[in-house]
């Protein structure tokens, strides 16, 4: 797909995901490539760039003799959600506005 | 996969013990519960440790770079220089994209090359003028006893270019930063915009496998 996707909007996805339940590494990945195509390697920066940011925190709990960490949006990470919703929504309507369905020639 | 995380930590090497740590469980979490066992699983997935690496690395560079000035003015000019570093080899990392990249390298290098110049020529005039000071205090104390007023002259304008010049380092060392800032983030503007073409192709090729 030649359209990528910009940090902020990728942070805005991540926090969607997780305001609805907290998700680990792998989960939160696949979670997201189920809807875009990121790399592997994308979503570690994301979330360090989040719990740095505050937007969200971890947690770890255990799993097959070893830990898995979580990550849980916080109070301030659900604000920033719904501002990054809010953007999105004006850049879309934009954007539709030059090439959406109900602009047929 | 223990060999691929061990080799991903041991060239994790610049970060802190600390942060190295967290991107290490967090890629080893990862590879267990993606449930890639072999080594060649783990770089199907994740790409070589090399890779894997450099991308982090990178990241920490750029995030720093974006970080407010004022944490890390000071190392400044090191850190500019690391980023172009691990900007080029972030970009050689990726099989598909090395003609790209060494094309683009190529351009960072001019750029670095024009920039290298630019901050010699800086630094030649600076020295040429404090010679000239220099020479005119040497002139002067020579000149004072056979024509004494000729002599204070070259003396006063030699101190004085010398002066001048001592005054004017900080505004050297700030264009001399200046330029070594300006290659940075050309290249940090370059990677930004190849690096996202790298995921959707590296995409694609895997899978093509």
């Amino acid at each position: 797909m030649a359209i990528q996707i910009s940090s902020e909007l990728l942070d805005g996805c991540v926090l969607g995901i997780l305001n609805g339940q907290d998700y680990y590494g792998y989960a939160l990945t696949q979670k997201v490539q189920e809807s875009i195509s990121v790399s592997e390697s994308t979503m570690y920066p994301v979330l360090r760039r989040l719990k740095k940011n505050d937007l969200l925190t971890t947690y770890d709990e255990p799993y097959q003799g070893r830990n898995r960490r979580y990550y849980k949006i916080t109070p301030e990470g659900k604000r920033q959600f719904g501002i990054i919703q809010q953007e999105w929504q004006e850049f879309k309507q934009g954007i539709d506005n030059m090439l959406g369905d109900d602009q047929n020639e | 996969m223990n060999d691929y995380i061990e080799e991903f930590q041991a060239l994790l090497g610049q970060l802190s013990p600390e942060e190295r740590d967290e991107a290490v469980d967090f890629y080893r979490e990862y590879l267990q519960d993606g449930g890639y066992a072999s080594y060649d699983d783990c770089i199907r997935e994740l790409g070589t440790p090399h890779q894997l690496a450099r991308k982090v690395l990178a990241d920490y560079s750029i995030r720093t770079l974006d970080a407010p000035m004022s944490q890390q003015s000071r190392q400044q000019p090191k850190n500019d220089v690391k980023t172009i570093w691990l900007i080029i080899l972030a970009l050689l990392s990726t099989p598909v994209t090395i003609p790209l990249a060494l094309a683009l390298a190529g351009v960072i290098f001019a750029g670095i090359a024009v920039s290298g110049s630019l901050i010699i020529a800086v630094l030649a005039i600076f020295f040429a003028v404090v010679v000239v000071g220099i020479t005119g205090f040497v002139v002067g104390l020579g000149t004072l006893f056979s024509s004494f007023w000729t002599g204070i002259f070259y003396l006063g304008m030699g101190l004085m270019v010398i002066g001048v010049m001592i005054m004017l380092v900080p505004v050297f060392k700030a264009v001399v930063n200046g330029l070594i800032r300006g290659i940075t983030l050309f290249s940090k503007w370059i990677y930004n915009k190849i690096v996202p073409k790298n995921r959707a192709e590296r995409k694609g090729k895997g899978d093509q496998k």
